[in-house]
């Protein structure tokens, strides 16, 4: 039997919780009633993407973009890190704005059940998860151009912990609501077509030192892994995962969902097993 | 090698959270309220804006705190470290006639001080205390020297009791009610953040300048008079 509590779960629970906690003293401390032991930095100086827009500037003037500094491209580096060695891990482990949209996912499951994550016709699907690929690219060459934070315009992520301050300007809010909506539909909407941090961190799905493998000798083909997964790769059919849009939730793994021990885990190198 | 979910959890925590940890304990998270650097690293003065405090300006720039209060004329001046560089003409409104004591003095006497380079504005004023402390313990250039032999007033002797504390604090209160005013420094950025859009500033300058330039820079760079820009510019914010 499948344990229930999740370690995953409450990693996401402490970032979630520490981010909140930041951003809200951020603004009590500028009307004098900060909490002493909690930091109280910006929203932007704890934002690794805040480090990816703004290296273009920082290459070519030494400057950063307008209102990012030292430390978002401090935890960009360790976000990378991360990454290297254990793929996008930040998007499902610690990544905020993917935690409030997998609990709203929670209650969708509730109300579609099985047809939940199940609305978009696969084609299409796979067509529109290059659609964050464009956003990528746009964030980075407005932002360049520019020197302004243009996609905090947009930014779900901005509004969702701004909402109370008055900065958030309304089209980050209609993206916000799309993204509250959809999350009732389908499985982490945003991180699936239109996160630009996703995209570039997807990538290292092809190379990170340890890599989300499935053991065809032991495979018993029930599909739960294919079921399973929030962002719908048809994991069965492979035996190494490089899929840019997983997220390395793990759920679809022997520790989880698959029923057959060993047979779907993170590693270095292939099975024993395996021819 | 598997990699076991409580040691990638571990490593998530330790990696981003002791992170973060550690660039809070080395005070990165220094805010928009950080000056811009040179391509050396070091901090560039004309970036100075009038919502820094002198602590903060103290601490960027590592000249003692004690310094600045002599050399704007604050030694008696309470709360001097939260006193924000914008603050000083406020403080002395109405007192010096048609010049000004203000942030761009701060920048010049910062910039004189450790002897880097600054754009000479002539409405940048020093008292004759800055002057005598940036003689004495500054590496102005020639022509900051220059400069300092032009526009330099007598100090004015201020006693800080309850009312004179009153009128600064009204002064401030006006000074912040007026901030939409587009100094050398300026980018088309923040005047973007005021209000006017991208089409205003094309009808003024012709095209969409890139955002991160100050007016002044761009108007150097395009045979365009600042103060005629500037003052087209402020007719919109201030309609």
């Amino acid at each position: 039997m499948k344990k229930k509590f999740k370690i995953r779960h409450l990693v996401q629970l402490l970032f979630f919780g520490l981010i909140t906690l930041v951003v809200i003293n951020h603004q009590l401390v500028e009307t004098g009633d900060g909490i002493s032991f909690v930091g109280d930095d910006s929203l932007h100086g704890i934002c690794p993407f805040g480090g990816v827009v703004t290296l273009y500037q920082l290459f070519t003037t030494g400057t950063f973009v307008q209102k990012i500094h030292e430390s978002a491209v401090i935890l960009m580096g360790l976000v990378f890190i991360t990454s290297i060695i254990a793929g996008p891990v930040f998007c499902s482990w610690v990544c905020p704005l993917g935690s409030f949209q997998e609990f709203l996912g929670k209650i969708g499951k509730k109300i579609f059940k099985k047809r939940y994550n199940q609305f978009v016709p696969k084609k299409l699907d796979k067509i529109m998860k290059y659609f964050r690929y464009f956003v990528l690219i746009w964030v980075l060459y407005v932002t360049a151009k520019s020197g302004y934070l243009v996609f905090k315009d947009y930014d779900p992520y901005y509004a969702l912990f701004n909402f109370w301050t008055g900065e958030v300007v309304i089209s980050a809010f209609v993206v916000l609501g799309f993204t509250i909506l959809l999350s009732l539909l389908v499985e982490r909407p945003w991180c699936k077509y239109a996160c630009p941090y996703g995209a570039l961190l997807g990538i290292t799905n092809r190379f990170s030192i340890f890599k989300l493998r499935r053991n065809k000798k032991t495979c018993i083909s029930c599909h739960a892994c294919d079921l399973t997964c929030p962002m719908n790769i048809e994991i069965m059919n492979k035996e190494v995962i490089h899929d840019s849009s997983c997220i390395r939730c793990l759920e679809c793994s022997s520790d989880n969902i698959c029923p057959v021990e060993d047979t779907v885990t993170i590693k270095i190198g292939g099975y024993k097993n395996e021819a | 090698m598997k990699l076991n979910q409580n040691i990638l959890a571990l490593l998530l925590i330790v990696v981003i959270l002791g992170g973060y940890l550690l660039i809070n304990n080395m005070n990165l998270f220094t805010d928009e309220k950080t000056p811009t650097r040179y391509e050396d690293g070091t901090y560039d003065p004309s970036s100075i804006r009038g919502s820094f405090t002198f602590s903060e300006i103290s601490e960027f720039f590592h000249i003692p705190i004690d310094t600045l209060s002599e050399a704007f004329g604050l030694s008696n001046y309470p709360d001097m470290e939260n006193t924000k560089s914008g603050d000083l003409s406020g403080i002395y409104d109405g007192l010096l006639g048609d010049a000004e004591i203000g942030n761009g003095s701060v920048q010049f006497f910062v910039a004189a001080y450790l002897g880097l380079p600054i754009e000479l504005n002539e409405d940048t004023y020093l008292f004759k205390s800055a002057v005598d402390i940036l003689l004495n313990e500054g590496t102005p250039t020639e022509e900051q020297k220059a400069y300092m032999a032009r526009f330099t007033m007598d100090n004015v002797l201020m006693v800080f009791d309850e009312e004179t504390l009153t009128t600064i604090e009204e002064n401030h209160e006006l000074e912040e009610e007026s901030t939409l005013i587009i100094k050398g420094n300026t980018t088309f950025s923040e005047i973007m953040t005021w209000g006017i859009t991208e089409e205003e500033i094309i009808s003024i300058v012709g095209e969409m300048p890139n955002q991160i330039l100050s007016v002044r820079d761009y108007c150097e760079s395009h045979d365009l008079t600042f103060s005629t820009i500037k003052k087209s510019l402020e007719a919109l914010l201030s309609e």
